[in-house]
């Protein structure tokens, strides 16, 4: 050997000198892995050296060739392919377990629990507890499998000598020492096949051995489906424009919506209000579109299945500007709260006004619905909240320490929390069944809130030209904020939407809307088109591409997605396509 | 005489009948067992106590706490009412005793010695003097006045100064807060602050120092003599309450009949003949006779077999002298033999006579309500080669043996034909039992009425205490 490489150019003896180190890494990991000789001697005898279990693969060398291997090697066999993972295993020379595991659990399947207990302290795993979990998981085998033929002497001697001495999961042992005398209670497969029930009992034992001994060792069952569901959910929370169902991702290629899927084009322009439109909102089954504004009236609008929304009734009555309509939660009735005149409450199939809710001399800022349409809620200019039955009759009339101008108020829809403004810079969370209250102390003077559908978050607009997004499950805390809209003396409202409401939409002073990414906070689009400020935006719930915006302009404008954008979005997918192809066959050579 | 009107009355009350009979057993003997195996999990409750200041919450621009967390000082100058450097314990102080305390040091009483020491709630605004706002008590060294919820103070003890120990403390049993200057008690006022209270200090003038003492130290005050001096005068109200020779000679003499202490009611008898009137003893025993000395000789017998382990024998005494009573053999009564032979025979480590006995009488007892959960730790027994150190030892306990005594005695009164049924309720207690459960319910009710503060009582503890 040593003249034949005397006789050998430079070049290649360099190359040999960098195999070297490797090789002797990969013994010394492998000697300090495992205890065995002969697997120590097996892998002597390979021809490879690179295969050790220091070689990485991918470009970012964080994945360990071995690992991937094996977790490959165990969904061949949790799909069923024995043979192609047997196959897997020789050719690699990656075992999915080692000699002694492999021991282990031939033994678990094979029901020898003295053994299977004394080969598990042989591995010799340092976490102690994790070991005697096992134990008594191997022993209450043991004992069960006794119980079941009778064999009552040697089952005391396993219960009193072997599982109670390991001081672990004493209810347990209790009720295995009661099933010694009820065993019919405990044992509820006395008539199934032994055989079948035996197997299906050890299959159990395994699973949850798994659980109790580390995941190197024994590799978890569905390990990479958990890996690839993880990628899959990642990119999904990444994507700041995912305004789509999960059924559109793939495995094919990594996740991404374009812009295309937010929308950002001007679809349709409602021109029927004569003056400021201040408020609108879709009707919950986003069949409908309320509106009301400066010129005194409410208009409802209907939405056809093309998403043409044309006319149903204009509702006139009130002498004031209509500030606010709200849909009852069954979307058959609005409120509409006059400025600082009346509430009334609106049939949305006729357009009659049903009913008016007032308080001699005094006169409503704000209004919403009890959650199971029965009620009204109001906030009443001498620092009032006022309830009411559907037929006027007032059931409560609240005037606290905190109350002054109630300029918003909303009801969560389980009913249990009432929503306020009762300061400038104070919202109040008040638990109408605990009847405690809990505050949100802003810094800045609120102008309005929304509640997002699940109760647990709601937004609040700032005179300082921000919006804030506070969890309210528990202690109210920030958990966002965005900026970039315009506010400085008007009111101007935002709104959760999109898919799983992952989207804050607002209007701004600036004649735009302003569409954020709700939770990296990152402004995704600004929408220009109106000539006036716009005071309110609403989400379609149903339509997750549809939003429509209210402005001083005097109009509404329903956006949708970009078609022409969306058309050479699907070009670039196809060059996309090609890109990968090229990687592909890269990546095969 | 006295003795036996009232509980004939009560009887006479209840509306009870012999299913409730069955229940009031099931009540009383089964929950004792439970009562057993929670007795080390009730001595082990305790309460947290304060160590030291709280960092966390504390007015932080205002003072500086020690890396020890035991001192505070005001570090800047104070402009107004707002800027107090106030700071609680990091616990509050425990409630289920006779008394808590604390005491301050003043190390150096600043510029203006505006030194506070008190108790506030949870919710305490900490930038405002202990007593200022509302749930809140404070005793203040510069005008040595007592705030509690109000900024105008009232005059209560001397001012104190540099070098003085101030303490605070609550009285838990006459609801009060008390403060101590130099180890002597300076005043009190009624503790009128419901809910969990923290200790507090407060420093507001420049330099101010104080040290806290949460009782690592020896206190100035003698805190422990104070207590002793208050369960005094609990015991001097106590003794002041005068009873009629004759109470006492009668419950003890009805807890013997009652539990078939046939012997030693004799001993008793003899030896309190020369001492008690002869014609009370004449009236007693022609009114006990009927009620308690029933079978009293029988249920000797029973008592003394069953104390010895031998419940086979038992049984069968019981199953020719009061078939009745064994005739449900998913009775309360049947429950407890069995579970007894059951018991003898894992003692003598017997265990799979004992599965086989277990599975004969007593796995009809496992899924019942009510046994369930008694059946199953009997069983456990077997899961351990000592069981006497398990968490089921007291099964082996001889007053295990005694539980079950008092339960076959209970039965066979219940059996006194010459009781009505309406009466024989009565019969599942002694009078003393009674006037025991009467007391300990009194204390809880008067805990109660304190916001569940103070001590409750407990018969092993005053018996320990050999008070």
């Amino acid at each position: 050997m040593g003249v034949v490489e005397d006789t050998e150019p430079p070049l290649k003896r360099a190359k040999r000198l960098a195999d070297e180190p490797n090789g002797f890494s990969a013994n010394s990991s492998v000697r300090g892995s495992s205890v065995n000789s002969n697997s120590l001697g097996d892998l002597m005898a390979r021809p490879l050296p690179s295969q050790g279990d220091d070689e990485t693969i991918g470009s970012k060398g964080v994945i360990r060739k071995s690992e991937f291997v094996r977790i490959i090697t165990r969904a061949l066999y949790s799909l069923g392919y024995d043979k192609t993972g047997a196959m897997l295993e020789e050719e690699s020379g990656i075992s999915l377990h080692n000699s002694t595991i492999k021991l282990f659990l031939q033994q678990v399947k094979d029901g020898k629990w003295d053994q299977s207990v004394k080969t598990l302290h042989r591995i010799g795993f340092p976490d102690e507890k994790a070991v005697k979990a096992a134990s008594f998981l191997l022993l209450e085998q043991k004992f069960l499998e006794f119980l079941k033929v009778e064999k009552i002497a040697d089952a005391l001697r396993t219960l009193r000598n072997e599982m109670a001495p390991l001081r672990i999961n004493t209810k347990r042992v209790h009720e295995l020492a009661s099933s010694l005398i009820s065993p019919s209670s405990f044992i509820s497969h006395t008539t199934s096949t032994p055989g079948k029930e035996s197997v299906n009992s050890r299959s159990k034992v395994l699973e949850e051995l798994q659980t109790l001994l580390p995941a190197s060792v024994i590799i978890p069952e569905k390990r990479l489906e958990c890996l690839v569901e993880n990628s899959l959910h990642i990119q999904r929370d990444s994507c700041v424009f995912h305004n789509t169902l999960d059924s559109d991702l793939s495995l094919y290629s990594d996740h991404q919506c374009g812009k295309h899927q937010i929308p950002s084009q001007t679809a349709q322009i409602l021109e029927s209000h004569t003056d400021e439109v201040w408020f609108l909102q879709f009707s919950h089954n986003g069949k409908y579109l309320a509106s009301s504004s400066k010129d005194q009236t409410a208009i409802i609008w209907e939405i056809s299945a093309d998403g043409h929304i044309s006319l149903k009734h204009t509702l006139v009555g009130h002498h004031k500007p209509v500030i606010a309509i709200l849909w009852s939660p069954d979307d058959r009735q609005v409120l509409t709260c006059g400025a600082e005149e009346v509430i009334r409450r609106w049939d949305v199939d006729s357009g009659d006004c049903v009913h008016m809710y007032e308080k001699g001399g005094i006169s409503p800022i704000s209004c919403g619905w009890y959650p199971d349409g029965q009620g009204i809620i109001a906030g009443m200019t001498d620092r009032s909240i006022c309830m009411w039955d559907l037929d006027g009759r007032e059931k409560e009339c609240w005037k606290g320490q905190r109350t002054q101008k109630v300029s918003d108020i909303a009801m969560t829809d389980d009913g249990k929390w009432l929503v306020s403004v009762c300061k400038d810079s104070v919202i109040s969370l008040f638990d109408r069944e605990a009847t405690v209250e809990r505050l949100i102390e802003e810094e800045d003077m609120i102008t309005s809130f929304s509640l997002s559908n699940d109760n647990k978050y709601i937004l609040v607009n700032l005179l300082n030209q921000e919006i804030r997004l506070w969890n309210i499950e528990g202690d109210p805390k920030i958990v966002s904020r965005y900026k970039g809209h315009k506010r400085s003396r008007f009111i101007i409202r935002s709104c959760f939407g999109g898919y799983k409401q992952a989207f804050i939409a607002s209007g701004s002073e600036d004649s735009q809307v302003y569409i954020w990414h709700r939770s990296t906070g990152k402004l995704i689009v600004e929408l220009p088109g109106h000539a006036g400020a716009v005071n309110c935006v609403s989400w379609s719930p149903t339509n997750l591409h549809m939003l429509a915006s209210a402005s001083d302009d005097g109009t509404i404008r329903i956006w949708g997605l970009d078609r022409i954008n969306q058309q050479n979005q699907k070009k670039k997918l196809v060059q996309g396509s090609s890109s990968n192809g090229v990687i592909h066959r890269c990546n095969g050579n | 005489m006295n003795s036996s009107p009232p509980p004939a009355n009560s009887a006479n009350g209840d509306t009870t009948n012999n299913g409730e009979n069955g229940q009031d057993l099931n009540l009383n003997f089964l929950d004792k067992i439970r009562l057993s195996a929670k007795r080390d999990a009730k001595e082990d409750e305790g309460e947290e106590l304060p160590t030291e200041l709280n960092t966390i919450n504390s007015a932080g621009g205002f003072l500086v706490v020690s890396p020890d967390k035991l001192s505070v000082k005001y570090t800047n100058t104070n402009l107004h009412g707002h800027d107090v450097g106030v700071v609680q314990a990091n616990k509050p102080a425990p409630i289920k005793c006779l008394t808590y305390y604390f005491e301050i040091f003043v190390k150096d009483s600043g510029i203006k010695g505006q030194i506070a020491i008190g108790f506030t709630k949870e919710s305490f605004k900490m930038r405002r003097q202990p007593g200022w706002e509302v749930n809140s008590c404070g005793y203040h060294g510069d005008d040595g006045y007592l705030y509690r919820g109000q900024g105008k103070g009232e005059p209560f003890g001397p001012k104190f100064t540099k070098d003085d120990a101030v303490g605070g403390g609550i009285n838990y049993a006459s609801q009060e807060f008390f403060f101590t200057k130099n180890g002597t008690i300076v005043g009190k006022i009624p503790k009128d602050i419901r809910g969990h209270l923290f200790p507090t200090v407060a420093v507001h003038s420049q330099n101010e120092e104080v040290l806290v003492n949460f009782g690592k130290k020896k206190f100035a005050f003698d805190i422990k003599g104070y207590e002793a001096s208050e369960r005094n005068k609990q015991q001097l109200a106590i003794e002041k309450i005068s009873i009629p020779p004759n109470i006492g000679y009668g419950l003890v003499k009805t807890y013997l009949l009652h539990y078939g202490y046939e012997e030693t009611l004799d001993a008793f008898n003899l030896a309190t003949k020369n001492t008690v009137p002869p014609i009370h003893i004449d009236q007693e025993n022609a009114i006990d006779e009927d009620d308690s000395s029933y079978a009293l000789k029988q249920r000797k017998n029973l008592r003394q077999l069953v104390r010895n382990g031998e419940i086979d024998t038992a049984l069968a005494e019981l199953q020719k002298l009061y078939p009745q009573i064994v005739q449900d053999d998913k009775s309360v009564v049947c429950f407890l033999l069995h579970c007894q032979k059951f018991i003898e025979l894992v003692r003598v480590g017997k265990l799979e006579e004992g599965v086989n006995y277990g599975r004969l009488e007593l796995a009809k007892f496992v899924g019942l309500t009510g046994f369930q959960d008694i059946v199953e730790d009997c069983f456990a027994l077997l899961a351990y080669e000592k069981p006497e150190e398990s968490s089921v030892w007291y099964f082996l306990e001889d007053s295990q043996r005694e539980l079950v005594a008092d339960a076959v005695n209970a039965a066979i009164l219940s059996t006194n034909p010459n009781k009505k049924d309406v009466q024989r309720s009565c019969h599942l207690q002694s009078h003393l039992e009674k006037l025991l459960r009467q007391l300990t319910v009194c204390c809880l009710e008067r805990r109660s009425l304190n916001g569940d503060q103070g001590e409750t009582f407990r018969l092993r503890h005053v018996l320990n205490n050999n008070r």
